[in-house]
């Protein structure tokens, strides 16, 4: 499994500190026993106590002093190191402030009779469950080796996925796939600080583990194909790359090419895939009046779900001259349809000239050929193949917008169907396969104004119900709605740089005030903070880094083979 | 009780006035004791043979013989010497006591050596002999108070020469504390006799040595120059009552020379006539006739005048007289407030007996009789009662 | 004094005690005693075969008398007359020492010992070996005594014991014991600032290498 990024100076389970007071109510006072800056924010520490180890991150580290006035008086110009040394290792200290979160029963020290004896009585080892009593005074403090971050954490594996390394001395950290997709979760940070990296990763690892399909809408063409990094230029691997049977490329539109390759298929929406609320969801986008849903309604009464062909093809301002030579609205104007079914026609008139828009788009076509269907991608993601949706040229918000909950909606109504079928009878019908739904800039979708309009926060609060989870991906948290917010399971931070989006991140967990913390002082770089329903307990990472190295150890290649190699230096 | 104070007013009122008489007619006795010292200072020949008249009549006449220098005479502090080894001798003893259970005597001589030239640090020697059995009793019974400090005083002495014997460097000066003339008026008895002898040969074998040998008397009492005095003021026919009328009675030569005497300056030689004098002069050749001179080791307002006794031998050597005149005021000084020779405050302080070192010695005599079987007598109940009150010591350790 | 090795290889008699408390005692010796065993220096009183108590030097009063008061104003004093003074005067030299532990039927203890010496035992210095296997015994136990004895210079006696004690463990091939002992020390009075402050300035006015 993964090599350690980091060099292992420590040896395991070095010995910090020792309990010295506390409550399970808020946090253990740690006395640390080793220089502070040793130790971070965050570190994973386990505590000795008796026949139990209790697992927990270190929330706070405080300086203190038996005496303030050793502390005000800076003993080191009036007297030589040695005691200075010797004075501040005593009267000078640091406290930890250790959040406990689990705890285990793990018996008497192994290689004692007493420890065989329980082992006799508890084969399979001891249970972690949640902390739920507190470690003896003067308990053993040590940072986590390798086997109780795996005891914790699990071992690596296709299922435990890892996604970093622990921060000071480099244990694999890994989340686990099954339950990472049994809840929507979450992927925040700040511009910059790596989201769509671990993006990239974690699907990797899902698309590998293969045990739910996987669908991305790549709104800025990032994922399927290669692509040169925005900030350094370097070439980012597509996951199409890397998984050319298992990852499907879709390209919106006819004829839309991605990166200048032609997608696996192409979408095209039917008109009739349209719905009025899918219009409604666009109120502020198209800056629609409140007589919208009025006339939508009428225009479904008159022609049913060939509604939006029927308007598309419809003018304003249409008129022809009658009998008398008058003036009159044409059989093909708007107002014409109006007044024919009695509704406003200022109103239709001006829907009709919002709608413009969407009526304008190439991606919607009366009848879309065969292939290139909203089908087709639902068909494509039952066998158990991932979609990656590219919008091309289509960037805008009203593209992504329409597309994503109309695309959604479908799907969703194909999962809820299959699951009610599944649920009716079990020995006919398998149950559908898992569905994650990747959602970049998940605020433009889920924030407070259209969540409630949108399938996706039915989605998140659903949960898996019908199989199908939300990944939501974005770097400014607070502007999804909290109600989502507070349904994600697993949440992966990274740095924020706003109040604001640090409470929305935190939001509906426990301990929030010990995560913010941590949370604030993550590197901007390439640290996460990993929590939530999903994690055993939440815990500080640097993230691997998404490099040829990664894809040998998700393909399991351990050398690289010569193309790669002599591609590398540059051939 | 109720003291009536009316009475005793009227009596001190009355002792005030005597007092003052006194006092006046002491002035003017003072006055006239200096106007003779003044008149009489240069006719030595004069008074010579008014002193030798006054013998005739009563030969147990004690006062000063006029020498060769004038009763004015006041001779400036000499510098004080470089070289040389002054010792200094004391003794001291313990009496026996008749209360104790073995009786005992014990006779301790301190000698301090003080090397003039600072060549060596000063040396200590005690010499201790306790007085047990036979040393207690003579051939009237048991030995007093007297003869033991006769036997002290000896023993100074010869201790001294018994330190100098192989000593090489010069000049050697000695001292001791008082007059040179043995202690106490001597008995017509065989021992003492025999230990005068003995302490007349020591004094022949300094003189033989030539040893600046000197006696300090530290407050004299005596007035013996004023004596002699007197013998000037009386008329011839009256030198046959010389001794019994004393026209300056309560004048001493303290008083006198304190008056003459600037700070460090010494007064004229002059001889010693007494009875006991009379004994040292004719012995070895009159080499051990006794000399005095005055000495203000005071300092300016604050006169302190002491006797110095010094033998023939070294009344003659001028330089010697120098040397001697220079050490005192040496040593004098070394204590400021006190004016007392070092060398003499140090083998006193060595040679001194302590009420605890005495008894330590009975202790070590008893248990020592014990050891041997010896029977020990009681204590007497009045030794124990006192013994009683003497209280421990309850200081703290801190 | 200053020429003198801190110990000497062999046990010296310095003197006798005079008075004892259950915590200290006072011994009397004479002035210009070449060996004077110096402040803070480990000493012994044998009280018998098999028990002998442990002190450190903690207190050493020199005491005038009259003739010391006399030559002191002399005007111009002789050199005679002030190494007479020094060396041959029976002036009094009492040394104050802080029972530390003791010895009984061969084995340690840094307890107070249960009874004090009795008066007119003998103060002897320790050798080396004697002060390291004391000083090395258990864990510095015996430090409460030095620094329970707020009416002595505690900082002074402190470091001046660390000094010679270091002394003699560097001659035993153990560069560390003033080290463990100052951490000691720390431990023992680290919630009493201004003591503390004073030893810790004490050690830094040593030439230990801590």
């Amino acid at each position: 499994m993964a090599t350690q990024p980091l060099t292992v100076s420590d040896p395991e389970g070095q010995p910090i500190g020792y309990v010295v007071g506390g409550s399970l109510q808020s946090t253990l006072r740690v006395r640390l026993t080793v220089p502070p800056q040793t130790i971070q924010e965050g570190s994973f520490v386990t505590i000795r106590s008796g026949n139990w180890q209790f697992y927990g991150t270190v929330v706070d580290l405080q300086l203190g002093a038996t005496d303030p006035r050793f502390a005000d008086e800076p003993s080191e110009a009036r007297l030589p190191r040695g005691l200075v040394d010797l004075l501040h290792g005593q009267t000078l200290y640091t406290n930890l402030e250790v959040l406990p979160k689990l705890m285990a029963e793990i018996g008497p020290e192994p290689g004692t009779p007493d420890y065989e004896a329980w082992r006799s009585e508890h084969p399979e080892g001891g249970r972690i469950m949640s902390v739920r009593t507190v470690p003896l005074h003067h308990a053993t403090v040590r940072l986590a080796g390798a086997g109780d971050v795996a005891e914790i954490f699990g071992e690596p594996s296709e299922r435990n996925f890892v996604l970093g390394y622990t921060r000071e001395q480099g244990h694999p950290i890994p989340i686990d796939l099954e339950k990472f997709v049994q809840r929507s979760a979450g992927i925040f940070g700040a511009t910059g600080t790596g989201k769509s990296f671990l993006t990239r990763m974690i699907l990797a690892g899902l698309i590998k583990y293969d045990q739910a399909s996987v669908l991305v809408f790549d709104m800025h063409n990032e994922y399927g194909y290669d692509d040169i990094a925005s900030d350094t230029r370097e070439p980012v691997i597509g996951l199409r790359t890397k998984f050319p049977a298992k990852v499907r490329v879709v390209g919106l539109g006819q004829d839309t090419r991605i990166h200048g390759r032609t997608p696996d298929f192409n979408l095209v929406l039917a008109e009739r895939d349209l719905e009025p609320e899918d219009i409604e969801m666009l109120t502020r986008e198209l800056n629609l009046k409140e007589t919208t849903p009025t006339t939508l309604a009428a225009l479904v009464q008159s022609f049913g779900d060939r509604w939006f062909h029927e308007f598309r093809q419809m003018e304003v301002g249409a008129e022809e001259t009658d009998e008398n030579g008058k003036k009159v609205p044409a059989p093909n104007s708007v107002a014409y349809w109006a007044n024919s079914v009695g509704t406003n026609v200022m109103a239709a008139e001006g829907l009709h000239n919002k709608l413009r828009r969407l009526f304008e788009k190439p991606y919607i076509l009366p009848d879309p050929p065969e292939g290139a269907t909203i089908q087709q991608v639902i068909k494509s993601l039952e066998a158990g193949q991932h979609v990656v949706l590219s919008f091309g040229k289509f960037e805008s918000d009203l593209d992504y917008l329409l597309v994503t909950n109309v695309l959604t909606r479908h799907i969703r109504e194909a999962w809820v169907r299959k699951t009610e079928a599944y649920r009716a009878d079990k020995s006919k019908n398998p149950p559908p396969r898992p569905l994650v739904i990747v959602l970049e800039e998940a605020h433009k979708l889920l924030n407070r104004d259209l969540a409630a309009q949108t399938t996706f926060s039915t989605i998140a609060r659903e949960m898996r119900k019908y199989f199908v989870t939300l990944l939501v991906v974005d770097q400014r948290p607070s502007q999804i709605y909290d109600e989502v917010m507070s349904q994600l399971g697993t949440r992966i931070s990274g740095w924020l740089g706003d109040e604001s989006d640090i409470h929305a991140v935190l939001s509906g967990l426990a301990d929030r005030d010990q995560l913010r913390g941590m949370l604030t002082h993550l590197q901007p770089r390439e640290e996460v903070l990993v929590m939530g329903w999903g994690m055993p307990m939440a815990i500080p990472i640097r993230s691997r880094r998404y490099d040829e190295r990664f894809w040998n150890e998700v393909l399991g290649k351990t050398d690289l083979s010569i193309e790669e190699g002599l591609q590398k230096l540059g051939f | 009780m109720t003291i009536n104070f009316v009475e005793v007013h009227r009596q001190i009122q009355q002792a005030a006035g005597e007092a003052q008489r006194e006092q006046a007619r002491l002035r003017d006795e003072f006055n006239r004791a200096w106007e003779t010292l003044q008149t009489w200072a240069d006719r030595l020949p004069d008074l010579g043979r008014r002193v030798e008249q006054a013998l005739r009549y009563n030969p147990s006449l004690r006062c000063a013989r006029p020498g060769q220098e004038a009763l004015t005479t006041r001779v400036p502090a000499p510098p004080a010497p470089t070289q040389g080894l002054l010792l200094a001798a004391d003794g001291s003893n313990a009496n026996p006591n008749h209360h104790d259970r073995i009786p005992f005597g014990l006779i301790n001589i301190g000698l301090f050596g003080y090397d003039l030239g600072h060549h060596r640090p000063p040396q200590e020697l005690i010499q201790s002999e306790v007085l047990l059995n036979q040393d207690l009793y003579d051939d009237l019974g048991t030995i007093g108070e007297e003869r033991i400090a006769l036997e002290r005083d000896l023993r100074e002495r010869r201790a001294l020469l018994e330190r100098l014997r192989d000593e090489t460097v010069t000049p050697l000066v000695t001292l001791t504390d008082g007059p040179l003339e043995l202690y106490r008026q001597p008995r017509e008895d065989p021992e003492f006799h025999a230990r005068f002898q003995d302490y007349l040969r020591v004094l022949t074998a300094l003189a033989a040595q030539g040893v600046i040998t000197a006696g300090y008397v530290d407050k004299p009492q005596a007035d013996l120059v004023v004596r002699l005095l007197e013998l000037a003021l009386l008329d011839e026919d009256e030198l046959a009552q010389a001794g019994q009328l004393r026209p300056l009675r309560g004048i001493t030569d303290r008083a006198l020379f304190g008056q003459l005497l600037q700070p460090g300056e010494r007064s004229a030689l002059f001889g010693l006539q007494s009875t006991t004098a009379e004994r040292f002069r004719q012995a070895a050749q009159g080499q051990l006739e006794l000399h005095f001179f005055y000495l203000n080791v005071g300092l300016a307002g604050q006169p302190k005048v002491v006797r110095v006794e010094i033998p023939h031998w070294v009344a003659v050597d001028t330089t010697a007289v120098t040397i001697l005149h220079g050490v005192l005021l040496q040593q004098t000084q070394i204590t400021p407030n006190r004016r007392y020779p070092y060398a003499l405050i140090r083998a006193h302080e060595l040679a001194v007996v302590t009420y605890q070192d005495r008894q330590a010695v009975a202790a070590m005599i008893e248990q020592e009789w014990l050891n041997q079987g010896v029977v020990v007598g009681e204590e007497s109940e009045k030794q124990r009662a006192k013994q009683d009150l003497q209280s421990s010591s309850r200081r703290s350790a801190r | 004094m200053t020429d003198q090795p801190l110990t000497s290889s062999t046990p010296l008699e310095i003197g006798r005690m005079l008075r004892a408390d259950t915590t200290r005692c006072v011994v009397g010796c004479r002035a210009g005693q070449p060996h004077l065993p110096p402040l803070g220096s480990l000493v012994r009183l044998p009280v018998d075969d098999t028990y002998q108590v442990y002190g450190v030097v903690a207190d050493i009063q020199v005491f005038d008398d009259g003739l010391t008061r006399q030559v002191v104003i002399s005007p111009n004093l002789d050199p005679s007359v002030i190494l007479d003074n020094q060396y041959n005067r029976n002036l009094p030299l009492e040394i104050g020492v802080l029972f530390v532990g003791y010895e009984h039927n061969g084995r340690l203890s840094h307890l107070l010992p249960p009874r004090p010496p009795l008066v007119l035992h003998v103060l002897y210095t320790c050798t080396p070996a004697e002060v390291r296997r004391f000083t090395a015994h258990g864990r510095f136990g015996y430090f409460r005594h030095l620094l329970r004895a707020t009416d002595q210079p505690l900082a002074e006696v402190v470091a001046a014991h660390l000094q010679q004690a270091q002394a003699c463990h560097a001659q035993g091939g153990n560069p560390h014991w003033a080290r463990e002992a100052a951490r000691e020390l720390i431990t023992l009075l680290r919630d009493d600032y201004a003591t503390l402050a004073t030893v810790l300035s004490a050690l830094a006015d040593t030439e230990l290498d801590l």
